[in-house]
């Protein structure tokens, strides 16, 4: 029994041996490549050509070849048969099948009755010939100034080949061979219209090919139809409105007639209001005093208010305690020296007082403040500065206690400056035998000088 | 004598079961030297078609999907048991495209499978009109979808 297993075994070995794949027709090898030449034949496959059915078309290289016997056959990579055949057609074989297994190498095979004459492997999916494009159509945008180029190709559809490359070309019709090239994926491109000539004639096509990185591989396809289209004569100087260019030519000499004023009237005009110079204060006062009187002796100069009594201030007193010193301070017969001790011109209307109160409540009632929140009959009143001309006295304004006065007050009562009131102002009883202010009347009131006064005065 | 007879037979039967039990052993194939990448891609270009056709727009999502695999190689042998296996109430599925062209992308692509697979379920068979897809075939075919998903998935990972 082992020795007829062995020799059961041996006999399919080399079974197995003999009907494998055949390579060691040496002799034959010259004999094989001629043939190999003279019947070189090129294939290209188009895959779901016609729904599901695929097709696979062959033609020999050489035109001259009589192939009047000749068959081709294709076996392997097949679905559920192992060969099939082409059917022949003038000079082109080819095959509709459903059943390209599309996996794998097939081999296709030149054959001369039952012999096979020369064989060549070949993989269905890396020699497709995917079909033509077709349906193109060029559309100008105005507004974008471009062409929108758009085609259709039967592999949207499809279920294998699927991603395809297309290739654009588009020329001047009176220029030959000028092809310009556009690679795409996608079915739709735009062509600028400035890259283009103006009203010339243009013609355009696609073709496309498998793209190189997916699993099918093969040829181009065959080109598209031709389409013809022309471009638009631009018309670029002539179309501009003359609305628009009035509009900005004069829009262009208003803004240099602006610019031109702008430069000459500068330091006259503008620049005062925009930048106006602020004034020196002493120089404004003294053209404000200078231009109503000119017989008005106005001046800051301390030298001319030597023969003025000018005491100095130091603060203010409670109320309780400047009452009682007042009725002290005021006795019917009021004394040089009481009066020379009054600081700043206060004096009692009804005597001389020994001293002298001026109370903050009064100050401020007579005060400019007054003048200043709209109290009128209290701005009625204006202190005449020191020295007085003797004019001033009789054809001048009438003065009341050293007030220069407007004529609308005189016919009123005129209430004493500072009546005795809470807050009292201290004076500074120096400056001894000097004169009281002669401005002064006998009452306690003390002048002052505000520049609403004098701006009043005018 | 018949002792000696009988220890023949039996020692021709004990013979035979174990040439089975070594062919078993070679038919499991182990696919760890597969090119997966073209695998991957023979599947994404011609199998996964031929699968979506063959459910015929039924999906997928209302089978539940109970197998599962957790490499590379343990998905392709999950796919091919259940590609060429024969469930109860379900045909073969070894004579459709989808098949033939896993069984090919195999043979191609995974150094070392029986090209006599190849050979067998290409040859020409008397064809019988195909059986009706069965509720059966679509859950299978459901499944197979499912691994080689699952295949694909395992090589993003990578």
């Amino acid at each position: 029994m082992t020795i007829l297993g062995t020799a059961f075994g041996m006999v399919f070995y080399l079974l197995q041996v003999v009907s494998g794949e055949s390579g060691y027709a040496q002799n034959g090898d010259l004999e094989d490549a001629e043939l190999d030449d003279y019947y070189s034949f090129s294939c290209y496959s188009q895959l779901e050509v016609n729904r599901s059915h695929h097709s696979l078309t062959c033609t020999f290289d050489d035109p001259d070849i009589n192939s009047t016997n000749l068959e081709l056959e294709i076996c392997g990579a097949l679905l559920e048969i192992n060969c099939l055949n082409f059917t022949k057609l003038q000079e082109v074989y080819y095959i509709k099948t459903k059943k390209f297994l599309l996996i794998g190498d097939s081999e296709i095979c030149v054959k001369l009755g039952e012999k096979s004459i020369t064989c060549k492997k070949m993989n269905i999916v890396k020699i497709v010939k995917p079909e033509a494009p077709f349906n193109i159509s060029v559309v100008y945008r105005e507004g974008a100034n471009d062409f929108v180029v758009t085609f259709n190709t039967s592999h949207l559809q499809k279920k294998y080949v699927k991603n395809l490359m297309h290739d654009v070309a588009y020329r001047q019709e009176k220029v030959e061979n000028n092809w310009m090239h556009v690679n795409l994926s996608s079915t739709k491109l735009t062509l600028l219209q400035r890259k283009l000539q103006d009203d010339a004639m243009y013609e355009i096509k696609v073709r496309s090919i498998p793209y190189s990185s997916d699993y099918f591989e093969g040829f181009w396809s065959e080109w598209s139809p031709s389409y013809h289209f022309r471009t638009p004569e631009t018309k670029r100087a002539e179309e501009t409105d003359p609305v628009l260019l009035t509009i900005s030519i004069s829009s262009f000499f208003s803004v240099a007639v602006l610019v031109i004023l702008a430069c000459v009237l500068w330091k006259r005009r503008i620049k005062p209001i925009v930048w106006p110079s602020l004034p020196d204060h002493k120089k404004t006062l003294e053209q404000l005093c200078k231009k109503p009187r000119k017989n008005l002796n106005v001046s800051f100069n301390p030298e001319s208010f030597l023969d003025c009594q000018i005491h100095k201030v130091d603060g203010i007193q409670s109320q309780d305690e400047m009452e009682g010193f007042l009725q002290e301070a005021f006795p019917p017969q009021p004394e040089e020296s009481e009066k020379q001790r009054l600081g700043g011109g206060v004096q009692d209307p009804n005597g001389s007082p020994e001293h002298t109160v001026i109370t903050p409540e009064t100050f401020r009632r007579e005060s400019p403040l007054e003048c200043l929140a709209g109290n009128g009959s209290a701005c009625d009143a204006t202190i005449l500065p020191c020295p007085r001309s003797p004019e001033s006295d009789e054809n001048g304004p009438h003065v009341y206690q050293g007030l220069l006065l407007n004529p609308g007050t005189t016919n009123n009562i005129l209430p004493p400056l500072f009546p005795l009131q809470s807050g009292i102002l201290t004076l500074n009883p120096i400056a001894q035998g000097q004169p009281i202010l002669t401005s002064l009347g006998p009452s306690p009131e003390e002048a002052y000088v505000t520049m609403s006064s004098f701006y009043q005065n005018q | 004598t018949f002792s000696d007879v009988l220890l023949f037979v039996l020692s021709d039967f004990f013979r035979k079961i174990f040439i089975l039990q070594l062919a078993g052993l070679v038919l499991t194939y182990n696919f760890t030297d597969c090119d997966f990448e073209k695998i991957k891609q023979k599947y994404q270009k011609t199998i996964y078609n031929d699968l979506k056709e063959y459910m015929n727009g039924a999906k997928s999502t209302q089978f539940n999907s109970t197998v599962s695999c957790n490499n590379k190689s343990d998905c392709l042998a999950e796919i091919e048991r259940l590609t060429f296996s024969a469930p109860r109430g379900c045909a073969p599925l070894a004579r459709e495209a989808f098949a033939l062209r896993t069984r090919a992308t195999f043979a191609l692509q995974c150094p070392g499978y029986s090209r006599t697979q190849t050979n067998n379920t290409q040859a020409a068979k008397k064809t019988k009109e195909r059986e009706i897809t069965t509720k059966k075939c679509l859950e299978q075919v459901s499944q197979l979808l499912g691994l080689w998903g699952r295949f694909c998935r395992t090589l993003w990972k990578r």
